[in-house]
């Protein structure tokens, strides 16, 4: 049996820590569409090719580039509901920060800490989406070519199987491209300017390294869509409505305090950077700088930013540290102490236990309904979609784009929905449109008409409540502090 | 030897378009959307010969105690105004920001291109600031502090007898004399961990303190009492600010000046990784501290655009240095046959040198009076704003009080004041929040929007054409629609 030493206890910790952390409500609104879908091929055992879910896109053909993702999703939720996603997110984070632990160098504590920052940092990106596939694979990728750089460990031949999978859960896949794009320039860069070395290989080694990537690259091809799918990352990226309305596609936000922790470790490397006489290589740079850059572009990417740091941050402050050794041994012995005897085995093992129970507790309290509805009750419509699924007015329905993947949902096939999370199948037109008359805006009318809409449901004070008023023909059959459900009076319906 | 005349060899070529460049790049409209109520605020002043400490331009909070600590800088703006037009405000924001990042480059070492180079990245990092408006006195003053820091704690020349001085200055002509501040904790926290390291005395460490409370009593030499003290904070503390003005936002990095920033981040982060130099705290406490801040309120970015350029160009030159001395063997041969050998000066490189100048100068002059066109400005400094409808609330004199959308109100106001009483404008610290998140749900066109015109007795409405609120009106009874074009519509209620 492995004795428990202190170090080893700090690794125990840090990761039932960190599993605690995950295991929480992991709905959000997008959530609903992927298990809408995924239930969806479940039930007829094909691949979704076309929309079948709005009335705005019925039968329109699309690419559903997170399939396998959403058939994992709903199987999770159909074994164990919502307690199912949150566990699988949880285990997802924890296996995609084992990939960077890994990595980090130094002492376990400062390893830890690193460890820790990174995480919470990326914490409000963990949710039951396909996404998920994205955090833990490219944490993979990271720590292969990092492990083949750095310790000429060979493990390039996992790639080409773990991409083929990726690109069939997640078009995140893009994101190992940008990796292999960002490695190969810095170790080029690198042998041009220097002798091959520890983080930099010889030219065998980047030509085995662009081989992988390109192998990568062939075996994308082999998903439900075939050559199709190489478009649909530039695709989702140029959708303009998505970068000036979805807060995850613009800037962070560093007035909250969950974004706040990313300021922080963007400030924590530039201090260990700073600190330590230890030369940066180029490509952890390129790597770090690149992916700083998309995440301040695009907030989402933060969750990769968090990934790449840890092994930066810790590689130099540990340089740091080792220069303090020879300055100032006093301070140094505090923060970075020599391996002691193991004098308390078993009171190691006995707090590893007590916290390894916290930890059950908080996984079985994230899955209980009640914390979960909870969750649930304060973004979604859930009582006026109740009254649409009990008191069953005509449609068409208009509703929020921020809801349509849980009305979609709870109601589908009873009622279609206008617009849902699904911003590649709408595209620009429409999601425009559909702001406009959100806001009130000249033309709203026509939008409702067009669609023949008899039903809106949208959020309780929302300027087009104003002008339905206004207009009049449109009268309230539902509002709650959440949501307002109006119905076009019979007159007005058929003119 | 005979008389040394002077001679312009490159570096001071370099120097000298690195500051014709920076003029050329500043020269422009300098207008924005509130130069028009701070030009308003200092034509009161003139006209009544006492600094403003109520407010007299809104029918909403008329009479309410209010005064933003700009006394001198609205007067002098209104003054150049008055006499010089658009074009005096033009040249002299340009000026302020060449004095600012002049004085960067006085602070910065190193090579001349590099320094020269990460003075014009800061400058285009911090482009989005400049206009005519006070806070272009924080730029220069902001900046003088930094160079007065930096000459006392690396260069051994102590000048902090000034700060004071500045800070009496800067205390009247804008409320960011708080950076000062900032800049001098920040130095003071630098300070005291190089003391601690046994890199500094604590007797300088102790100077900066002394002068820091020196710079605090300075404060009271204002019209507005010690209470002024206090104004830097109030105005950070109000969250409709926070939430709705991009200035008080986190950058938007979908936008090019935030770009530039953070390749100024990026590309200090390389220098230092490569520079193998340590970094001095105080460096590291001021550049990390303003990237802070700059990243929670995209107005700091001016701030992190002035301690920035120094720093780079100490690393960056240190880094290229290195990369100058790499053995020749460790390139590979298709690559070494690109390192020349420098080759011998021209023998007329000086009169180039002063034709390429010239050249330079030229066009700078030629940019300058481009912009000096009052009717270019006229456009430029009005784009957005109701024009026409202002033109035809000034003739008709109809019944008030007025709504105006927020963006609006200081366009009115330096407009229409005193006919016609404004709703609302961008002294956000007048306002309280609740009658903001009124206006603001009034403005998007809420259920709730009679009630609340209601409330404020409004009777004459100018909103933006197509806004919801005006398609509301429109269709509303008993509001009659007296004007319209492409950007307003005006619309009053018997």
């Amino acid at each position: 049996m492995a004795r428990l030493t202190l170090p080893r206890l700090a690794v125990v910790l840090v990761f039932l820590g960190l599993l605690a952390m995950a295991a929480r409500p992991s709905v959000d609104g997008d959530t609903f569409w992927h298990l809408r879908a995924g239930t969806w091929m479940l039930d007829h055992g094909q691949v979704l090719t076309h929309d079948v879910f709005s009335t705005t896109r019925l039968g329109q053909p699309y690419i559903n580039s997170s399939w396998l993702a959403q058939v994992i999703l709903a199987l999770a939720w159909r074994v164990a509901g919502p307690a199912g996603l949150n566990l699988l997110v949880a285990v997802l984070v924890t296996l995609a920060f084992a990939f960077v632990y890994r990595q980090c160098e130094g002492n376990v504590y400062l390893k830890a800490f690193g460890l820790v920052l990174a995480a919470a940092a990326s914490a409000i990106f963990w949710v039951a989406r396909p996404q998920m596939a994205s955090l833990l694979l490219f944490s993979v990728f990271a720590c292969v070519l990092a492990e083949y750089r750095w310790h000429g460990r060979n493990r390039l031949w996992v790639l080409p199987p773990l991409m083929l999978l990726w690109a069939n859960l997640h078009a995140g896949f893009a994101l190992g491209f940008l990796l292999f794009s960002a490695v190969l320039a810095g170790q080029v860069v690198s042998r041009m300017f220097g002798p091959a070395r520890p983080g930099v290989l010889d030219w065998r080694g980047i030509g085995a390294l662009a081989a992988t990537a390109l192998a990568c690259a062939a075996v994308v091809v082999v998903n439900p869509y075939g050559l199709r799918l190489y478009t649909v990352p530039f695709q989702t990226v140029s959708i303009g409505v998505l970068q000036d309305y979805i807060q995850e596609w613009q800037s962070p936000n560093f007035h909250l305090i969950a974004v706040q922790l990313f300021l922080w470790l963007l400030l924590a490397a530039f201090g260990a950077l700073a600190l330590g006489h230890r030369r940066v290589d180029l490509t952890e740079l390129l790597l770090f700088g690149g992916f700083t850059y998309l995440a301040l572009v695009a907030a989402r990417n933060i969750s990769i930013v968090a990934l790449l740091a840890p092994p930066l941050i810790t590689r130099h402050a540990a340089a740091a540290l080792a220069e303090l050794r020879s300055s100032r041994p006093r301070l140094a012995a505090v923060l970075d102490p020599p391996p002691g005897p193991n004098r308390y085995p078993l009171l190691n093992w006995a707090l590893a236990g007590v916290v390894g129970l916290a930890v059950l507790v908080k996984v079985a309290d994230a899955g209980s309904p009640s914390a979960n509805d909870l969750a649930l009750r304060r973004q979604a419509p859930v009582d006026a979609a109740a009254f649409l699924e009990r008191e069953h007015p005509a449609g068409p329905l208009f509703n929020s784009y921020n809801w349509g993947g849980y009305l979609s949902w709870r109601l589908y096939p009873q009622y279609l929905v206008f617009v849902d999370g699904r911003t590649d199948l709408y595209g620009d037109d429409l999601l425009r449109a559909y702001l406009r008359t959100a806001a009130g805006l000249d033309g709203y009318a026509d939008l409702l008409d067009e669609h023949g809409i008899n039903l809106v449901l949208i959020e309780t004070g929302s300027p087009l409540l104003a002008r339905l008023d206004q207009a009049g023909g449109w009268q309230p059959l539902y509002a709650d502090a959440l949501a307002t459900l109006y119905q076009r009076t019979p007159a007005a319906s058929q003119p | 030897m005979t008389k040394r005349s002077f001679e312009l060899n490159f570096s001071r070529l370099v120097v000298a378009i690195m500051l014709l460049g920076l003029l050329a790049m500043a020269v422009r409209v300098a207008v924005d959307s509130d130069t028009w109520w701070h030009l308003r605020a200092g034509a009161w002043m003139l006209e009544h010969s006492q600094v403003l400490d109520h407010d007299v331009f809104t029918s909403t909070f008329a009479g309410q105690p209010w005064s933003y600590p700009a006394w001198l800088s609205q007067t002098v703006f209104y003054l150049i105004f008055s006499r010089f037009g658009y074009a005096g405000l033009n040249l002299l924001t340009a000026a302020c920001v060449l004095a600012a990042f002049a004085l960067v480059y006085a602070a910065s070492t190193g090579g001349v291109y590099v320094r020269a180079l990460a003075v014009l990245l800061g400058a285009a990092a911090s482009s989005v600031f400049w206009a005519a408006r006070p806070h272009m006195a924080s730029l220069v003053l902001g900046a003088a502090f930094l160079l007065i820091l930096e000459l006392y704690r690396r260069r051994g020349r102590n000048y902090l007898w000034l700060l004071p001085v500045l800070m009496a200055l800067w205390a009247n002509l804008h409320p960011g004399f708080a950076i000062g501040f900032i800049f001098l904790g920040l130095v003071l926290a630098g300070e005291a961990v190089r003391a601690v390291l046994g890199q500094q005395s604590w007797r300088a460490v102790g100077w900066l303190a002394g002068i820091g409370l020196a710079c605090a009593l300075a404060l009271l030499l204002t019209p507005y009492g010690p209470s002024l003290i206090l104004f830097p904070f109030q105005t950070v503390a109000i969250s409709t600010l926070r939430d709705r003005i991009q200035e008080w936002q986190s950058p938007n990095f979908h936008l090019r000046e935030a770009q530039v920033f953070i390749g100024l981040w990026l590309l200090t982060l390389a220098a230092i990784g490569f520079s193998r130099r340590p970094i001095d705290p105080t460096d590291l406490i001021l550049f990390s501290g303003t990237f802070y801040l700059a990243l929670l309120a995209g107005r700091n970015l001016a701030l992190f655009a002035l301690v920035a350029p120094p720093i780079l160009s100490r690393h960056a030159t240190t880094a290229l240095a290195a990369l100058r001395d790499w053995p020749a063997a460790a390139w590979p041969a298709w690559l070494a046959r690109f390192r020349r050998a420098p080759s011998p000066p021209l023998k007329q490189a000086a009169l180039l040198n002063w034709l390429i100048l010239a050249v330079v100068a030229a066009a700078t002059l030629l940019k300058i009076g481009l912009v000096s066109d009052p009717a270019l400005n006229a456009s430029l400094a009005t784009r957005g704003q109701p024009v026409e409808a202002a033109n035809f609330l000034a003739e008709q004199n109809l019944p008030g009080p007025l709504y105006n959308p927020y963006e609006w109100g200081g366009y009115l106001a330096w407009r229409l004041y005193p006919a016609y009483p404004i709703f609302v404008d961008g002294r956000t610290d007048l306002y309280p929040d609740a009658f903001l998140n009124d206006y603001l749900r009034l403005s998007a066109g809420a259920p709730e929007w009679e009630a609340l015109l209601a409330r404020y007795h409004i009777r004459l409405v100018l909103v933006p054409a197509g806004s919801a609120l005006a398609e509301l009106l429109q269709a509303a009874p008993g509001w009659t629609q007296r004007y319209a074009d492409p950007v307003a519509v005006i619309l009053s209620h018997p």
